[in-house]
């Protein structure tokens, strides 16, 4: 600096030194981060909020669909909507009456008793849970039993506690609707379901499998009379055992699903009042608890993925305007 | 190299490279110095002002806003932020050159003529004059023997029969209580004006 000012000349030194140190430490700076400082703990705390705010997110939403679920689950399971099962159901049972008798072209096989066919074949089943007055158990229990022997049925199964029992009724399909309404007189209902399950198909293809065994039969006791050596009737009979013994197979599914079908099951439940319902002994086990961990899991990362899924605009907004606001912010102290 | 540059231009370089800092001090410090000097009638003082200013300038210069603001205008803003404190306290503030690691330099006999040269006694002589009532004896005839007879130091400390020193410190301390008188009166001028009043001692 030319200046005749000596105090001039040595504060301008003065002010260069300090100029060098800054420049040095403007230096040291840009060295030590040559890209920007990333505030990692800053973008992990954010990170973290991020996940746990959309976990909370989707964790809502999954027990907000799971309660629609178990909403429609009572709905259907429940006392009110057990109506449109039962509905369902009666549409089914109202059709005209599977009148006995028998399939035309089967008559020769009436020896064989099999079940008559009918025109339609559904299972029906009931879950009734009745809550009745106190000191009324024994009462109601005998009542429920009337019930079913009144509508010709009776009981399957029956098990008791203190004021507190079960019992599976068995009774005539027809008499399915009548009885549950006798039965739900006893009490309150708490919960019912009704289960309808159609095996009309598979009862005619039972049926046809036996027609075809039938006649195989048939023809074997043929060929046994035209039988001349020994050999040819042990291999008729060999195939003869066999062909009786699928027709044997075949008539006890038939009968199996006649049973099923003709006889409706109602499993019920009674319960007085103020008596608990029996809790669900669940015992731990390390698969279980494998398969629950998992579970767990996978449900904590579907309610974060579902969670982010609600936030991504909103962190997209906010990245919108991060950006901006920075570029404005440079542009300015570059200015 | 940077002498193309403007104020501003030196101002906002000096960010990414602070030695262009030097260029705006080459600039204005003897400017300054005058403005300081005729505020102040204290060379000392005056000096240590141009210190300070051109001090926390470079510090603030990160700060420093382009919305049409002369560069020039903006230090002696910070300048007069300093003058003011200066006549608050009575002494010249030292923060930013100790931020700076800058030292407190004194200033030169040598240094201490020329910049009294500076504040033109002559111009304001007559207001001076009018404020001498208020000051004690010993400064006051230190001050009338030193602004208005125009002697020297060795000269006066010979009529006021103390060292050089004391007779300095007597002239400085008096004229500072004018130039707080004369302050209080508003005494200050444009920038402008003082530049082009530098600029016009320089090329005589």
């Amino acid at each position: 600096m030319e200046t005749a000012f000596e105090y001039l000349n040595r504060v301008h030194d003065d002010l260069m030194d300090a100029a060098a140190r800054e420049r040095a430490r403007l230096r040291a700076v840009r060295s030590a981060s040559p890209r920007r400082r990333v505030p990692w703990g800053g973008l992990a705390a954010a990170g973290v909020a991020v996940l746990l705010v959309a976990g909370a997110i989707g964790s809502g939403i999954l027990s907000g669909s799971d309660d629609e679920a178990g909403q429609e689950v009572a709905g259907s399971t429940g006392a009110t909507g057990a109506t449109g099962g039962a509905e369902r159901l009666r549409d089914l049972s109202e059709e005209p009456a599977p009148a006995p008798g028998v399939v035309p072209g089967d008559q020769g096989a009436a020896g064989d008793d099999v079940p008559p066919p009918r025109v339609d074949r559904v299972i029906r089943t009931a879950e009734l849970s009745l809550v009745i007055p106190r000191d009324s158990f024994d009462e109601r229990f005998g009542r429920a039993v009337d019930a079913a022997e009144a509508n010709g049925g009776f009981v399957a199964d029956s098990s008791s506690r203190e004021r507190a029992g079960n019992l599976t009724l068995r009774v005539p399909a027809e008499n399915f609707d009548e009885t549950l309404r006798a039965l739900r007189g006893l009490g309150t209902v708490r919960v019912e379901s009704l289960h309808g399950k159609d095996v009309t198909a598979d009862y005619v293809d039972l049926r046809a499998r036996l027609r075809i065994a039938r006649s195989r039969r048939a023809v074997l006791l043929g060929l046994m009379e035209e039988a001349r050596t020994i050999e040819q009737t042990i291999r008729v009979q060999n195939a003869l055992d066999v062909t009786q013994l699928r027709i044997e197979e075949l008539q006890g599914s038939l009968r199996l699903l006649d049973d099923r079908t003709s006889l409706a099951t109602i499993a019920l439940d009674l319960r007085e009042q103020g008596v608990e319902e029996e809790a669900e002994v669940d015992t731990p086990s390390i698969p279980n608890a494998f398969e629950r961990a998992i579970a767990g899991a996978v449900g904590v990362v579907a309610a974060i993925v579902i969670g982010l899924g609600y936030l991504l605009p909103l962190l997209v907004l906010g990245l919108t305007v991060w950006f901006v606001v920075t570029r404005i912010r440079r542009r300015r102290s570059e200015v | 190299m940077y002498e193309d540059l403007d104020d501003v231009g030196l101002i906002v370089r000096s960010r990414h490279e602070p030695e262009v800092f030097g260029v705006l001090f080459e600039r204005h410090a003897e400017a300054m110095l005058a403005f300081f000097a005729r505020r102040t009638l204290d060379a000392e003082s005056a000096a240590e002002l141009v210190a300070e200013t051109f001090a926390e300038a470079f510090s603030s210069r990160e700060r420093f806003r382009d919305q049409g603001v002369d560069g020039a205008a903006w230090l002696y803003g910070i300048g007069r932020h300093q003058l003011s404190r200066y006549f608050r306290r009575g002494a010249v503030d030292a923060r930013a050159r100790r931020r700076l690691g800058m030292p407190e330099r004194p200033v030169s006999e040598d240094d201490y003529e020329r910049i009294e040269e500076l504040i033109d006694f002559e111009q304001i002589g007559a207001e001076v004059r009018g404020a001498l009532s208020a000051l004690p004896e010993d400064q006051r005839e230190a001050v009338t023997l030193r602004v208005l007879d125009g002697k020297g130091y060795r000269e006066l400390a010979g009529e006021l029969g103390c060292t050089e020193p004391t007779a300095r410190a007597r002239v400085s301390r008096g004229l500072r209580r004018i130039a707080s008188r004369l302050q209080a009166g508003d005494a200050s001028e444009p920038i402008e004006l003082e530049r082009q009043r530098w600029k016009r001692r320089s090329s005589t």
